[in-house]
């Protein structure tokens, strides 16, 4: 019995712990990131790798990033209208923007995120 | 060393009238050209007939507007008879609309890598081999910095051109740049450069179209109005490169046989005759005669009048034995009354080229050249008569023009609106006051390339014409 309780507790934590979670992410969006990269010009580099730092860091699992490379496929940038690279659209069930530019202001896109005046949601 | 070692530049024509010809053949060959000019003047109708005119004759194209949406663009172009949908389901053109979105955030450096794979994917796609870029100062305005403009169009045009594509782009001026600077960017890639402005005019609006750029072409330098027509743009060059006039062909007959005695034979064939006097001196009446002597022969004479309608002339003119109905009635004769005040010079001389290419008369009247210069002051009247007589004589039609003079010192004035290098011979009717009456004289003040009388002798009008007679 006494492995039961043990069970139970633990089980109760791992509930705990999971309703915590579910907590944090009811603050949080759920991001659908789409970045418009082409090959491995600089600019796209740079804002690739800023943008995979933003989400480990703060968006907590809450996103789907895909990372699409114009250069492989024109009919996609084509549907969705994208000149520029690289370009970060951003797509969540409140808002929809566009951010074109190597996204050298982290401050700035942590407010296109939303996230900039609870302190990124920590 | 044997062979000419000059190459001329390969050439693209844009098919559009009047501008192949002081493009000397088109637009560069698989290289940039620039169409600048303020919104309004006319940039998208030129870039969208220089792809509609390139697909219908064999040259597939790419249509890429940053400011127009392609059901606006397609709308607008139906309006001239451009059928781009059609052609779009042919594959013989693609649309794309790139309207950048007002809120678009720009947060660093980027390039425009995807709009050129958009460009290369599609020109693969269709084949094409004119792309027009319209308003491309949408695009190049949302860069940082002026550097950064130029290298990105560099790098554009550099595309462009290993793609082998023949490009338009159309640009206005941007505020926020030093001076030209925005522009000169522009200016350095491309390698023809054409420069589009709409002027008031003596309350008349006209469409101006200027070449101010051309690396290794001729080109021509004067400022050519032009006008939009349900046909597209039409251009007319003022001065062509060479004089094509054909020469004067033989003499044809006045109608009167005393004048042309006086004439040395009658008129010439293919020569430009003006008739001046005051008001009331028969100048209407003398055209009527040739016209009348013409279309018994059996030729085609189209009569301008700015001045009364067709009834009104066929009518005064039975008065003194005319019949010109029956010329109308069997085709040989097209009176076309309009109004100098209706519209501006282009949309005249259009409708005048229209007339002459679809009814082929062999002898043109205007009457009065004194009339056009309502359609927009002086110097709109000396374009206009200028250039329907070089059309004329290009294409070997004897003209007559009439024009109303006043007052005493009418002779200054006869052959008036400065044109009178074009006019070949000069015939002058006046009034002489008499003691108990007013008698009309008539005299040829020139006949180029021919004798003719220096007599002034007497001229009357009665019930069954003209009638010459010595004094």
């Amino acid at each position: 019995m006494g492995r039961d309780k043990l069970a139970d507790s633990k089980r109760a934590k791992k509930k705990e712990k999971l309703a915590n979670k579910t907590e944090k992410n009811k603050n949080l969006l759920h991001y659908n990131l789409r970045l418009f990269i082409a090959g491995d010009e600089p600019n796209s580099k740079m804002a690739e790798k800023t943008l995979k730092d933003i989400c480990e860091k703060y968006l907590h699992g809450s996103y789907k990033l895909e990372i699409i490379d114009v250069t492989k496929d024109f009919n996609i940038s084509l549907e969705e209208k994208v000149f520029f690279a690289p370009t970060l659209i951003i797509e969540t069930p409140e808002f929809k923007s566009r951010i074109v530019g190597s996204l050298n202001d982290v401050q700035k896109l942590l407010e296109l995120l939303g996230l900039s005046e609870t302190g990124g949601n920590k | 060393m044997s062979g000419n070692k000059r190459k001329t530049l390969k050439k693209t024509p844009t098919y559009i009238i009047g501008l192949d010809e002081i493009l000397n053949g088109g637009l560069p060959h698989g290289r940039t050209s620039l169409i600048f000019g303020t919104p309004g003047n006319g940039k998208t109708v030129m870039g969208v007939e220089f792809l509609y005119r390139g697909a219908i004759n064999g040259e597939p194209g790419i249509f890429l507007g940053f400011e127009e949406t392609v059901k606006t663009l397609c709308e607008n172009a139906l309006t001239m008879g451009f059928d781009l949908s059609y052609l779009k389901k042919k594959n013989l053109i693609f649309l794309m609309n790139g309207q950048i979105e007002p809120d678009v955030i720009v947060s660093g450096k980027f390039s425009l890598k995807p709009l050129l794979s958009i460009i290369s994917g599609k020109a693969k796609e269709i084949g094409a081999k004119r792309i027009v870029l319209d308003a491309l100062d949408l695009v190049f305005g949302l860069l940082e910095n002026p550097v950064q403009v130029r290298s990105e169009l560099y790098q554009l045009n550099l595309w462009l051109m290993k793609l082998g594509l023949t490009t338009l782009i159309t640009l206005k001026p941007r505020e926020g740049y030093p001076g030209t600077l925005f522009q000169d960017y522009f200016y350095s890639i491309s390698d023809c450069v054409i420069h589009l402005d709409v002027r008031q005019l003596d309350q008349v609006s006209t469409r101006r179209c200027r070449v101010v750029k051309y690396r290794g072409s001729d080109f021509g330098r004067n400022e050519y109005p032009f006008i939009i027509t349900n046909k597209g743009i039409r251009l007319i060059p003022i001065t062509k490169f060479d004089l094509r006039h054909k020469p004067f062909g033989e003499r044809i007959s006045s109608g009167i046989k005393r004048l042309d005695e006086m004439l040395g034979g009658g008129y010439q064939r293919a020569s430009c005759i003006l008739f001046a006097g005051e008001p009331g001196t028969g100048k209407t009446i003398l055209a009527s005669t040739f016209v009348t002597q013409m279309c018994k022969q059996n030729e085609r004479v189209l009569y301008l009048s700015f001045e009364e309608s067709p009834d009104a002339i066929t009518h005064n003119v039975t008065s003194v034995g005319l019949n010109l109905e029956r010329f109308l009635n069997s085709g040989k004769l097209l009176i076309y009354g309009t109004m100098p005040e209706a519209t501006g010079v282009e949309e005249h001389l259009m409708r005048l080229f229209d007339k002459v290419e679809s009814f082929s008369p062999q002898h043109v009247i205007i009457d009065a050249i004194s009339a056009c210069e309502r359609i927009g002051g002086k110097e709109a009247a000396f374009d206009y008569l200028m250039r329907i007589l070089n059309f004329l004589k290009e294409k070997g039609i004897t003209v007559v023009l009439t024009n109303q003079t006043s007052g005493r010192k009418s002779q200054l004035e006869i052959s008036g609106n400065g044109i009178s290098s074009m006019v070949d011979t000069v015939i002058f009717i006046t009034y002489v006051h008499g003691e108990k009456e007013v008698n009309r004289t008539i005299q040829i003040l020139k006949a180029r390339g021919s004798s003719h009388s220096n007599k002034i002798k007497g001229f009357r009008i009665n019930d069954s014409g003209i009638e010459i007679y010595d004094i």
